[in-house]
């Protein structure tokens, strides 16, 4: 019993050390994923491989980048649930882009990430200027941006991408897999916005506390038309790298990334009340899913249960965030 | 024990004996006594913060009493709800009504007490509830009402008949407690209001009537008791007394030296308010002048509009409809918070928790928010310099704290004030607006707050001390102005004044010379 006791408390004292860290804020989390991973490493002798780790990265590159701009909105106290088809209209303007025009592969991109930025533009100032509800205007903008794919293209898949295209998303730079090097570059951009710049101080002050912020002249519509224009550029960039992974461009894809992202950030510890995130527990998040997803798959799990088991997880993550948020007060 | 001269006597259908209550770090109630009988308006007359609320809400079961004894009919009993008030009889109608606009007048009369089918207690009997409804509403005169209509059709004044109904239609209902009930009624709405009174007194229900008007209370009430500063202070037949007594009687303290406000000399205009109005916070005609060094109090009751005032200049709702404000003899506009903060105003509001601070930051963040760009170098914010910057602010105002990456939630009242303040001081604010700084806190911090606002003025800034409590604004004020509906009903001088004069503006009585 006793020296149960004593070992907690050393634990203890260990993490609270870490917390005292920036970038150890999402300790949870961390703890969770190498939990998963020392266990699943027994299991399966497979799991442990570079390859497979290099797998499971790469699988959680996109999820990862759409989750990044997610968590900037969730920390304001909004949500956002357009990304998912913002991908898919993204990923086809640029498909027709590339081959109808002879704007070349990188003004196409370039064209991709600002068709992005734009609508989540539009998002940021129907919610912050019409004061509707995060939640109604980007279901909205959900239906809009998909119909926008589905018009431009007619509804059909677009291929035969040139092979420069294709490195984006299949390439290796350094052995390292270009969707995981976006990936970190995102995030280290991320992680200095959200905790070096007033973006982010001010995103999580009107997560915090609105009227505060109001009054202690923060504009908070401006911010908020900011952070949701950042995360409709983050779902741009998602759906270019993914169209390169699958080497094809169609209204269909990115369907239902949104809720992926939305528990990347979630189990990442990011309160969905607002106020409260970080961009390290996101990525971190968004490799526990991607774990998951692996382990079970390398077990032979069928992908239906799968499913229950993500589910069943995000709940689980938030579940011990509120406990350990009613302890604390 | 000055109880026990008190005989539990069944003629009086409430007596509340020696009631006591606190809160962490406020005496609320203390010793307070109280009667009511049957078919009496009995009016409950105090100052803001004298304790008549927190009495009503021991009689409405809202709050537990910590001392005290209450017997209704002479049967003493222990009101730890609202469900067992109402058993007991007792029902009270807040200034903000409890009806459920989306729901129809038969629903929410019979809200909780639904009439249901005998076998299957979840289905409602709703034909028979209308019909009972209407049966309640003809007995309050209220016909016109048609039971199955919505709520929200309803004018403000029917909603509240309709909220009387429901309350007093409870079986053994015995004793109605009414909080300002005419505050949002129109002249002739009043009317029937009195003759609603009227009839439940006939019916042999009492009556605890709560208001600031004095008019009113002469009109409709029996006896008045008034509380000062949560203390029983005496209760007087209404016909037996003027209102310059009961005046004396509401405020009739002893000045403590409490406060020693610091001897300033007043230097130059800073701010200046010529014919200010703001229609949508109902804001009207305001003018006067704050200069360095001054403390200007701002008086006036619930509703006088004192914060509307203080978001007026601060531009939270955004421009001025009429007027002028200038700044250091210089005409400004003011359309935004942020124009506001930019010509050296801050504002510290009512309401620290909800308004002032954001409560899962740091100590440091809160206090650098405002001013940010002042710790941004190339292009990021240096922790070093926020480090820094707090450090300062709690070493000059000391802010008692764990340490700077304390949450902000976890500091007392007191020290969340200083965060405020200690924000606005590193944006350079040269005009402070408070808004009720002392509240909540408790007694041992409004000092250190009443000294940190007199070392401000020393240093030449101005303050626009808003406050509902007298004595502090007494002692702090250079100059007090007093409002009323919105409107300046007096300006007195810092040294001239006394609580009877202020409170006879504040109320609108004129000053006896």
């Amino acid at each position: 019993m006793s020296s149960r006791r004593a070992s907690s408390e050393g634990v203890k004292t260990f993490v609270d050390k870490l917390k005292s860290f920036n970038l150890a804020k999402g300790m949870n989390p961390l703890l969770a994923l190498l939990g998963i991973g020392l266990v699943v490493s027994f299991l399966s002798p497979n799991f442990l491989t570079i390859i497979n780790l290099k797998n499971i990265l790469v699988q959680a590159s996109v999820v990862a980048i759409l989750a990044s701009g997610m968590t900037l909105v969730i920390i304001t106290g909004g949500i956002d649930l357009s990304v998912g088809t913002l991908m898919a209209m993204s990923s086809c303007v640029m498909g027709l882009s590339i081959l109808n025009t002879k704007l070349g592969i990188f003004m196409s991109i370039l064209i991709a990430l600002f068709s992005g930025a734009l609508v989540g533009l539009i998002s940021g100032i129907i919610i912050s200027k019409g004061n509707i509800a995060p939640f109604v205007v980007t279901l909205g903008i959900q239906g809009i941006a998909q119909g926008i794919a589905l018009l431009i293209t007619s509804g059909y898949s677009m291929y035969g991408f040139p092979e420069t295209f294709l490195f984006i998303g299949g390439g290796e730079l350094l052995g390292i897999p270009m969707p995981v090097l976006i990936m970190i570059l995102v995030y280290i951009l991320m992680y200095i916005v959200l905790e070096y710049t007033k973006v982010g101080r001010y995103s999580l002050a009107i997560g915090g506390n609105e009227e505060a912020s109001r009054l202690v002249g923060i504009n908070v519509d401006s911010y908020k038309i900011i952070v949701y224009t950042l995360n409709g550029f983050m779902a741009g960039l998602a759906g270019v790298v993914l169209s390169s992974r699958i080497a094809s461009s169609h209204p269909g894809v990115g369907a239902g990334f949104e809720l992926d992202a939305i528990a990347a950030v979630v189990i990442g510890g990011t309160s969905l009340s607002g106020g409260e995130g970080t961009i390290v527990g996101t990525i971190i998040g968004a490799m526990i899913m991607a774990t998951i997803k692996n382990s079970l798959n390398l077990l032979g799990v069928s992908p239906f249960i799968q499913k229950i088991a993500i589910g069943a997880i995000i709940i689980i993550a938030v579940l011990i965030d509120s406990i350990s948020k009613k302890r604390n007060n | 024990m000055s109880n026990q001269n008190i005989d539990i006597c069944s003629d009086y259908l409430l007596q509340m004996i020696g009631i006591g209550k606190s809160f962490p770090g406020v005496r609320a109630l203390n010793n307070v006594n109280f009667n009511l009988q049957k078919g009496e308006v009995h009016a409950l007359l105090g100052e803001n913060g004298a304790g008549k609320s927190t009495l009503m809400k021991v009689l409405a079961g809202a709050y537990r009493e910590d001392e005290g004894e209450i017997y209704i009919s002479g049967k003493q009993v222990f009101l730890g709800s609202t469900r067992q008030a109402q058993n007991e009889g007792v029902g009270i109608v807040y200034q903000e009504l409890e009806l459920i606009q989306k729901l129809s007048v038969a629903e929410n009369l019979f809200l909780g007490n639904e009439l249901a089918f005998h076998k299957f207690p979840l289905l409602i009997k709703r034909k028979e509830m209308e019909l009972a409804a209407s049966k309640i509403l003809n007995g309050f005169g209220l016909d016109s009402i048609n039971p199955s209509s919505l709520v929200e059709e309803l004018g403000i004044a029917e909603q509240q008949l309709v909220e009387i109904a429901k309350v007093t239609s409870k079986t053994h209902f015995k004793i109605l407690i009414l909080d300002e009930p005419t505050s949002a009624l129109e002249k002739n709405e009043i009317e029937t209001m009195y003759n609603t009174i009227n009839m439940l007194k006939e019916r042999g229900v009492g009556i605890i009537y709560i208001s600031h008007k004095l008019d009113e209370i002469f009109r409709i009430s029996d006896r008045i008791t008034i509380l000062r500063d949560g203390n029983y202070v005496d209760t007087v037949d209404t016909n037996s007394i003027t209102q310059s007594t009961l005046i004396k009687k509401m405020v009739g303290r002893e000045l403590k030296d409490l406060y020693p406000k610091q001897h300033v000399k007043i230097g130059p205009e800073l701010l200046r308010l010529e014919n200010v109005s703001s229609n949508i916070l109902n804001i009207h005609n305001i003018s006067f002048t704050l200069n360095r060094g001054e403390i200007v109090g701002v008086y006036g009751l619930m509703g006088a509009g004192k914060t509307e005032l203080g978001k007026t200049i601060f531009g939270v709702k955004g421009g001025i409809d009429k007027g002028n404000i200038s700044i250091k003899g210089k005409k400004v506009s003011i359309n935004s918070v942020q124009d506001a903060i930019s010509q050296g105003i801050g504002l510290v509001p009512e309401d620290r928790r909800d308004e002032g601070l954001i409560l899962n930051m740091s100590v440091t963040k809160n206090i650098t928010i405002s001013a940010i760009d002042q710790v941004i170098k190339n292009n990021l914010i240096s922790y070093k310099r926020e480090r820094d910057t707090a450090k300062i602010y709690k070493n000059d105002l000391g802010i008692v704290t764990g340490s700077l990456e304390t949450k902000v939630r976890n500091l007392s009242g007191g020290n969340q004030q200083k965060v405020v303040i200690s924000r606005w001081l590193f944006g350079n604010t040269e005009i402070f607006i408070c808004d009720e700084p002392t509240r909540g806190i408790d007694v041992g911090a409004k000092i250190q707050v009443y000294n940190l606002l007199s070392e401000l003025a020393s240093k030449g800034v101005g303050i626009l001390f808003i406050s509902s409590e007298l004595p502090e604004i007494l002692s702090l004020s250079d100059k007090i102005i007093v409002l009323r509906d919105g409107m300046i009903s007096g300006v007195v001088d810092g040294r001239n004044a006394t609580e009877e004069n202020i409170v006879t503006l504040a109320i609108g009585g004129n000053i006896d010379e």
